[in-house]
């Protein structure tokens, strides 16, 4: 053999392991499972709001800022029909109030620094000296200070909490209901939900709270943030018992019935999906996975969803082993995912992906 | 040299007679901010590895009564608790046959050392009287299945055995043995009230006599109408001083917790002033533990004492690492109904004017 025979074999031998190398790359590539092939992505928050929620919100804060109190009651009174619903089915009128009231646009009210309300309260309060018997003000006040109060004992659960916070969260949940004071409460939702909150952080006892919810449900059945709230209270770590969750869930289809009831249903199981301990939600509260689906098709249908609102709906699939369910809404929010929801990127990029993608 | 071969002499007498380490044994250290947990575990891990040198030496200096826990709870109390359940505060003993067995054969182990004349034998009579309810189960005598009674009377059988030969005044613990098994055997009332007095002679500080015997005076044991209220009057007999009085306290709590209920001042005799008091007394000579401030806490609710029901709360609080264990109710009953009553300012609140706890509220 040649020397020239030789290099051009060698040639050949490294260009055949070339090829060879993509074509192997290539193949394990394309028989990598997907999960593996996506990368870990810190969410940005402000990708799981709806925009149109948060652009609404930023107009009513300018408004509040700028002094255009008259406009803010003619929003307010628009919205007080409950027909104006944002992405994932709320009702905006709530959305107006918690606007108002937050430190910023983000859905959840803020737990880490209760200072950040005080110029909530301020702005509310230069609305108040201005018109001083306005109702949508005095709403808008009984809101902040309720939040305020939260925030005053860190959000904390019971056993969490100190004597000092405890004092401080009573102290302004008083102050909260005294703006409530003598306000029709049939004319104004938002009152509805602020007294339901009030019963619950005031003593009240399950039979009082059962009483106040039913009538108010029965004044306003298609008031969703309602349903939610009461839903909260039927948590077992509140009032409720075992089927109690269920029990509302079904009393919903009842009345108001309908769609209407389909989508109240798979509210209270979105509320109730971030407080049931996983596996349990469809297990031991009495709610089925099926009937909360069709809520959820509807009000995607219906009102559309955010980003956070997909990240809920694929949870609930995953702890319903819903696997087509769980993908679908996965491929809305993608690399959206919500730390609130899933707790954290390894249990959503090791644990929770490769379950809902298996087969990809 | 010299000192060298002395230290020689005496390590070889040390190997070759054991009973030498045993005079040299320290108590566990024990003092007022001993926490009880970690005492607990210092009081396992010393039978755990069976140096029963240790144990004895911190029975033996347990026994005056003097050492208690900030709450009150002697440090006698506290060895004993753990020797007989090896669990410490938060936990359950263990109802495993082999877990119980094996405890017994150790403590076989110990009393045949003969290095404490009492102490092994009353663990095991506690321990024995301990396994015969859990093959009886805690519920009332109809509920329990017949199989279960000829063992749970073996099992209580054995405990006496290990009690026939004692002399109760050397080691208050005794008492409170002695005090379990004529309840268990269903013993005349006239037998119970004599071994309490006994005890109540004898040792008139080890306050846990006061719970047992006032709960062997409720209605569902040996109690008559109107024996509670006589001997709560009893303890606060001028005479019986400040012992009494925390005495009365120690009742007061256990009845709380007990008989639980709109009605319990009217059931058992309680006089709101006196609780006051009595648990003065006992804070001042004691300190109180979350429990007896859980417990005042509720009888203030009861009373519609808002002002002392806050001041109680605020004493608990601090201590409250989990769930407060709430008379009568559930933790949630607690925080869902009496705070928020507990720490108003405003008299608009749901039963406002007597309390969450009054009769006829929801």
């Amino acid at each position: 053999m040649t020397k020239t025979t030789r290099i051009r074999l060698l040639l050949l031998l490294n260009i055949f392991a070339v090829a060879l190398l993509i074509v192997t790359t290539w193949i394990s590539r394309a028989h990598q499972p997907y999960f593996m092939t996506v990368p870990r992505v810190t969410p940005d928050p402000a990708a799981l709001l709806d925009p149109d929620a948060v652009s609404f919100c930023r107009d009513i804060r300018a408004g509040l800022a700028a002094g255009r109190y008259v406009q803010l009651d003619g929003t307010a009174a628009d919205l007080r029909t409950l027909k104006e619903h944002a992405k994932g089915g709320v009702e905006k009128l709530v959305m107006f109030y918690v606007g108002l009231a937050n430190p910023d646009c983000g859905s959840a009210p803020r737990c880490d620094d209760d200072a950040l309300y005080q110029p909530r309260l301020r702005a509310i309060q230069d609305w108040l000296d201005r018109t001083p018997h306005d109702i949508t003000a005095h709403v808008a006040m009984a809101q902040a200070w309720e939040a305020y109060a939260w925030a005053g004992r860190h959000c904390h659960k019971f056993k969490d909490v100190t004597f000092d916070e405890w004092q401080v969260f009573y102290d302004r949940v008083r102050i909260s209901r005294s703006y409530l004071a003598g306000i029709d409460s049939a004319a104004e939702p938002m009152a509805t939900l602020l007294q339901l909150e009030h019963l619950r952080d005031s003593g009240a006892g399950r039979a009082e709270i059962d009483a106040f919810y039913f009538a108010s449900h029965n004044a306003s059945p298609r008031f969703l943030a309602l349903v939610a709230l009461y839903a909260t209270m039927l948590d077992p770590s509140w009032y409720g018992k075992d089927g109690d969750l269920g029990w509302l869930a079904e009393s919903v289809l009842n009345n108001p019935g309908g769609e209407d009831g389909q989508i109240a249903y798979a509210i209270v199981a979105s509320t109730e999906s971030g407080q049931i301990p996983y596996p349990h939600l469809f297990l031991e509260t009495g709610l089925t996975w099926a009937r909360t689906k069709a809520g959820l098709d509807l009000i995607e249908k219906r009102y559309g969803n955010s980003n956070r609102d997909w990240n809920v709906d694929c949870y609930m699939a995953l702890v319903a082993i819903d696997r087509p369910a769980a993908l679908e809404y996965y491929r809305h929010f993608g690399q959206n995912w919500d730390p609130a929801i899933w707790n954290n990127a390894d249990y959503f990029y090791g644990q929770a992906l490769p379950w809902i993608t298996y087969g990809q | 040299m010299g000192n060298r071969r002395v230290s020689a002499t005496v390590g070889l007498i040390a190997v070759a007679f054991p009973l030498i380490g045993a005079f040299a044994a320290d108590p566990l250290p024990f003092g007022p901010e001993t926490d009880p947990t970690a005492f607990c575990q210092a009081v396992d891990a010393a039978f755990e590895r069976s140096d029963f040198d240790t144990l004895d030496a911190t029975i033996k200096s347990a026994r005056t009564l003097e050492a208690r826990f900030s709450g009150g709870q002697t440090e006698l109390e506290g060895l004993y608790r753990t020797l007989i359940s090896g669990a410490c505060p938060g936990y359950q003993m263990s109802r495993k046959d082999e877990v119980i067995l094996g405890r017994v054969k150790k403590l076989e182990a110990w009393r045949a050392r003969k290095s404490d004349p009492v102490a092994p034998a009353i663990i095991l009579a506690s321990l024995w009287d301990a396994y015969a309810w859990v093959a009886r189960g805690d519920g009332y005598a109809n509920q329990v299945p017949r199989d279960r009674w000829p063992i749970f009377f073996d099992r209580i059988k054995t405990a006496s055995t290990y009690m026939q030969s004692i002399d109760p005044s050397i080691d208050p613990e005794a008492y409170s043995v002695l005090l379990e098994l004529a309840r268990d055997f269903n013993r005349p009332r006239a037998e119970i009230d004599a071994v309490f007095n006994a005890a109540r002679h004898k040792f008139p500080t080890y306050f846990s006599y006061y719970k047992d015997y006032v709960t062997l005076l409720e209605p569902n044991w040996f109690g008559r109408p109107g024996d509670i209220p006589r001997f709560l009057q009893d303890l606060r007999t001028e005479s019986n001083g400040e012992t009494g009085a925390v005495a009365y306290a120690y009742a007061a709590e256990i009845l709380t917790f007990h008989m639980a209920g709109p009605d319990v001042f009217r059931s058992t005799g309680l006089d709101w002033d006196e609780v006051q008091r009595t648990f003065q007394v006992r804070e001042k000579a004691y300190g109180l533990s979350p429990e007896a401030w859980n417990a005042l806490c509720y009888l203030a609710v009861v009373s519609g004492d808002r002002a002392k029901a806050r001041e109680y709360y605020r004493h608990a609080a601090p201590h409250l690492t989990e769930w407060p264990r709430w008379p009568g109710g559930t933790t949630g009953d607690f925080y869902l109904r009496v705070l928020p009553w507990i720490m108003a300012r405003d008299a608009d609140l749901p039963g406002a004017s007597d309390g969450p706890l009054s009769r006829g509220s929801n």
